[in-house]
This record gives structure tokens, C-alpha cells and sequence, in this order.
């Protein structure tokens, strides 16, 4: 079963021209088990669950990917700098190790 | 090899810290590995090949010495150079020297992120160097280094 996680791109500043450079601010919920913890409980290893790759696209266009491994902290938030071109489609794109998916869109809109 | 002895013999116990309804491995005497378990050495290697590895303070490396929580560590990588055309830093990688697989992240850019700056948060199993090595679109490397003392463990 696909399992549906949640995630954000924020975009700072709020207001910019093209040319600017912002600051992308990708957070997914995800928690990130390393398959070396037991459950106290269950006293079973939790298995690894943790994202492994993600990919940063402006109107269809790579422009950052990340090759993620398991001792990134649960519900990770990954921050970049981009430079704005125009008005467009910023899209991310996250795979873990079970082949879960999260995608997740943003429009530019750079100021007149 | 004889460095990394002197960093594990000068770094403080660690004091074990149980997570509600989660044991870490160590209490019941087994000792678990990451399925991609690799030594710091190896993923050095790995990742830098035969290219040339430089100290640079052109690369700043914030992490706190004292994090408060080995489980969401901030790290923030900052690098001085150029993201032009053809003399840009092509990536960014976080070794935790110390994990079962010491890689945390490889993050690639392209000149279209103007500026080589990146920011995420890691686990850290013990007190211990993080490093980055930033790859030059020349071939190099440059390197940094920071050391941490952790006391509320993580993986």
C-alpha cells in the first residue's frame, strides 16, 4: 500500500524579482527508520524506512537531486538556493527504500 | 588510522539516553548495523576517488559542538565560490565519521543554484567529527571538519 506523506516547499522571501536568489525550503514527513532500532515493546528492529533520493525541478528542468541516507534526522527539511529565471513550476520529487513517493509543486511568481 | 584513534580515545563517554518505547540496540548486546554500513575510509574514497582533496576555509561548516539532541542535529554548509557555467561547486557531502554508514548526504547542484549553500538536519550515533567535502566542477575536493560532543544518542 502507497503510503500518502505530506510535504512542503516554502520559498523565501515571500516577494522577488527574476534574477533573485532564493532560499527553497523542502520539509516531507517521513520517519526516516534507520533498521537498526527495536521496538521496546515488540522487541523487534523496526525496519529501514528512510528516504532515499529527491529531485528538485524548475518547469520540468533538474536543477538539485540528493542521494539521502538513513542518518538524516525523521521528518526531514532540506534547505537550497535557487535562482529565479521566470514564472514557473518549481516541482520535488522524494523516493524512500520501499519505493514510496512524494511529490509536491510550487509556482514562482518573481514581481514586475 | 592513527588520527582516528587519537579522536576516539580523546572523546568523552557517552551517556546512554532510552527512548520511550524504543530500545537502542547496545542494551541488548547486540550490535546492529546499517544494511549500508561503510567506514568513514571507505566512503572518502567512495566519493573523492583519485581527485585532489584540499583544507579550505572556503567552506563553512556550522554545527553545534554540543548538540542538544543526537537525533536532529542541524548542519549548515556554506561555501565561497562560484556557481558559474563551467566553475561551480557540483556537490556537497555530510560524513558522520562515527555512524554505521558514516554517509548522511550527497547533494548535487547545478550552476542554476547561484549560490553553494545547504542545510538539513542529521542523526549522530555518538560524540564525533562530522565532515563535509565539497566537489569543484574542476575535479577537487575541499574539505572540513568539526567535532561534537554528543550526549543524547541517536541510531
Amino acid at each position: 500500500m502507497a503510503k500518502i506523506r505530506r510535504s512542503k516547499i516554502k520559498v523565501k522571501p515571500k516577494k522577488f524579482k527574476v534574477g533573485d536568489i532564493i532560499s527553497i525550503r523542502y520539509i516531507v514527513q517521513h520517519p526516516m527508520h534507520t533498521g537498526m532500532v527495536k521496538d521496546k515493546e515488540t522487541k523487534k528492529i523496526i525496519p529501514a524506512e528512510y528516504i532515499t533520493d529527491i529531485s528538485f525541478s524548475f518547469e520540468g528542468e533538474e536543477f538539485s537531486k540528493m542521494k539521502v541516507w538513513e542518518s538524516i534526522s525523521a521528518d526531514p527539511s532540506f534547505e537550497l538556493k535557487y535562482k529565479v529565471t521566470g514564472v514557473g513550476e518549481i516541482k520535488v520529487h522524494s523516493i524512500d527504500n520501499l519505493g514510496n513517493e512524494t511529490l509536491k509543486t510550487k509556482q514562482l511568481k518573481p514581481q514586475k | 588510522m592513527k588520527r582516528r584513534n587519537f579522536i576516539k580515545t580523546a572523546v568523552t563517554a557517552v551517556a546512554m539516553v532510552s527512548l520511550p518505547n524504543l530500545v537502542l540496540a547496545e542494551d541488548n548486546e547486540e550490535i546492529l548495523e546499517s544494511a549500508n554500513k561503510m567506514s568513514f575510509d571507505e566512503a572518502f574514497v567512495l566519493i573523492v576517488g583519485n581527485n585532489k582533496v584540499e583544507e579550505s576555509n572556503k567552506v563553512k561548516l556550522k554545527i553545534p559542538s554540543i548538540p542538544e539532541n543526537g537525533m536532529v542535529v542541524p548542519v549548515r554548509v556554506e561555501v565561497d565560490y562560484p556557481m558559474e557555467k563551467d566553475n561551480y561547486v557540483k556537490s556537497i557531502h555530510i560524513l558522520s565519521t562515527e555512524n554505521s554508514n558514516t554517509r548522511t548526504i550527497d547533494f548535487f547542484l547545478t550552476p542554476a543554484n547561484a549560490e553553494a549553500s545547504f542545510k538539513t538536519k542529521i542523526k549522530l550515533s555518538k560524540s564525533q567529527k562530522v565532515m563535509v567535502l565539497v566537489g569543484l566542477s574542476n575535479g577537487t575536493f575541499l574539505k572540513v571538519e568539526k567535532a561534537t560532543k554528543v550526549t543524547m544518542t541517536a541510531c
